[in-house]
């Protein structure tokens, strides 16, 4: 039946260290976790969902995005008190806007499983993050977005 | 450390049900929710049919019903109305809204009294499987960590469905199974028949549709789903445009949002592994076409319970032993996603304009009672391309 999308945790190694470095972001500061869209490699999911789309507009978004690989866009972050952030590397940060609802459908379309939905936080391993957006595609209010 | 025969994950409609009956069945079970309220805030536009509750030995209770429903109303977007009421149609009442944060509680509370613990507020972050000894599990609650020991896991966490992809199954949905909904519950509605659900067709809901489900004499539940993938704009977006031009809702105010995901893409190939089974949305164990996913997933729920207290007593919680329960969900709820996915792809391909002749070609056509089957049936009949792609399913 359908649902063929592999799962991507088989090739990160056991269920326990998913995580990667997780990123805490708490409801009421001001988080701005920000995306970071890198010269990643083309090393894609094993499955290979629709990650490549290189002039995909995003729904929502005013801006078009450009072709993955073709610029590289720093992160500025401003630090939420509970956030652990051990990882120099920036890259793949996903914005959460304090209008979230934590109703979980982007953990749910995360080819990667790497947003977890607590009750009023969203931790998210951006570590992994390949960039394929399906999260911010389907949250029903918009609140994930990435930070030009 | 905890131990437990079965640890069910998630207090929803599925959860709930999986855990009475795996304690009916003798075993000792756990059931675990993230939230501080089961059954809040809800993700549903709470509809359910008699018939279901029914088959699942629930009674109904005015605790938990807002509205008998005694008929339904189609529109298209040209506002062509094909009514389907007692005037026109023999039929018992076909179903009832729910009051999703009593029931939800209430289907928990079944669970806890036919023997299962719950804990609320416990979230599962990670698991790891013992060999030939089922998983440990690590959870927190506020800022605690704990493990939960338990030869069967049953995984009923919702459209995330994380605990089922932790233990290797392939349930994540892509966005084009993934319908993104949101809904109003409003005051000052004014429907033609508030005794009546109402379905909205076409580019006001892209990929979806639009209903509003009556509560009260002026209350309803009114939303819509739309597919990411058929729109650039927010459900939210697509729904106060929808409540803005809608003629019963114009006058109407919100008192509750709520949103959340609604997998519509069908079950996984595989629901089972060694000593986990996958319940519920998580599953998608959801009707395609409605996006209505109560019944199915409590459905789900009772014969994953069943299977995991029998499979206990067997010592036997391998996969082979629990694909017993993979083959009963494919031969019950299956068989019907299966028929509906091909109704959802048909009426996805029709323009506005085509809706709208179907509606009109619907007026004049008799029913004999209401239900999704025989609306589909009396669509093969009206509609040649219908007859072409759906005529063998129903």
């Amino acid at each position: 039946m359908k649902n063929g999308s592999e799962d991507i945790n088989s090739e990160c190694g056991s269920p326990t260290n998913r995580h990667g470095i997780g990123w805490t972001l708490g409801l009421s500061s001001t988080q701005n976790l920000t995306l970071n869209i890198t010269n990643s490699s083309n090393d894609q999911p094993v499955d290979k969902p629709s990650t490549t789309q290189p002039t995909q507009q995003l729904p929502g978004n005013q801006t078009g995005i450009p072709p993955l690989g073709s610029r590289t866009i720093f992160a500025t972050m401003k630090h939420h008190p509970r956030t652990s952030h051990s990882d120099s590397e920036r890259k793949n940060m996903m914005k959460v806007n304090d209008w979230c609802m934590y109703c979980g459908e982007c953990a749910g379309v995360c080819p990667r499983n790497l947003i977890e939905v607590k009750e009023t936080f969203i931790i998210f391993s951006k570590k992994e993050c390949k960039d394929c957006r399906f999260c911010m595609q389907v949250c029903p209010i918009k609140a994930l977005e990435p930070e030009e | 450390m905890i131990r437990t025969d079965v640890l069910v994950i998630g207090a929803g409609p599925a959860g709930s049900t999986a855990a009475k009956h795996a304690a009916l069945g003798g075993a000792d079970v756990i059931l675990v929710d993230k939230r501080s309220e089961i059954g809040a805030p809800k993700r549903c536009a709470e509809g359910v049919s008699m018939g279901g509750l029914e088959s699942l030995g629930i009674k109904p209770n005015p605790q938990w019903i807002t509205r008998k429903i005694e008929g339904v109303r189609l529109v298209s977007p040209n506002g062509t109305s094909v009514w389907l009421t007692s005037d026109r149609v023999e039929l018992p009442e076909a179903g009832y809204i729910l009051e999703r944060k009593v029931f939800d509680k209430h289907m928990a509370m079944d669970a806890a009294r036919a023997g299962s613990k719950i804990m609320i507020k416990a979230l599962a972050r990670s698991l790891e499987r013992k060999e030939d000894d089922g998983y440990v599990v690590n959870l927190e609650t506020m800022g605690e960590e704990f493990q939960i020991k338990a030869r069967i896991i049953i995984a009923a966490d919702g459209p995330e469905s994380r605990v089922a992809r932790w233990a290797g199954l392939k349930t994540a949905v892509k966005p084009k199974d993934m319908e993104s909904a949101a809904q109003f519950e409003m005051v000052g509605v004014e429907m033609e028949d508030n005794h009546c659900i109402e379905f909205y067709f076409g580019s006001v809901a892209p990929g979806g549709y639009a209903w509003i489900f009556p509560k009260g004499d002026d209350i309803a539940n009114v939303g819509l789903g739309v597919l990411s993938t058929k729109t650039s704009k927010s459900a939210y977006e697509h729904l106060l445009e929808f409540v803005e031009d809608c003629p019963a809702t114009r006058d109407a105010q919100p008192v509750e949002l709520n949103i959340g995901g609604d997998p519509v893409g069908g079950m996984p190939k595989k629901l089972v592994t060694d000593g986990l089974m996958v319940v519920g949305d998580a599953a998608g164990q959801v009707n395609p076409l409605t996006g209505g996913g109560i019944i199915s997933g409590m459905t789900g729920g009772m014969l994953a319970g069943r299977v995991a207290a029998e499979a206990i007593k067997d010592d036997d919680t391998s996969k082979g032993r629990l694909r017993e329960y993979e083959k009963l969900s494919y031969d019950s709820i299956g068989k019907e996603i299966d028929k509906y996915l091909k109704v959802k792809d048909y009426m996805l391909s029709l323009s506005d304009k085509e809706l709208d002749s179907i509606a009109e070609a619907f007026k004049d056509v008799e029913f004999e009672k209401i239900s999704t089957t025989e609306l589909v049936k009396k669509l093969v009949k009206v509609s040649p391309r219908a007859l072409l792609k759906l005529g063998k399913l129903f």
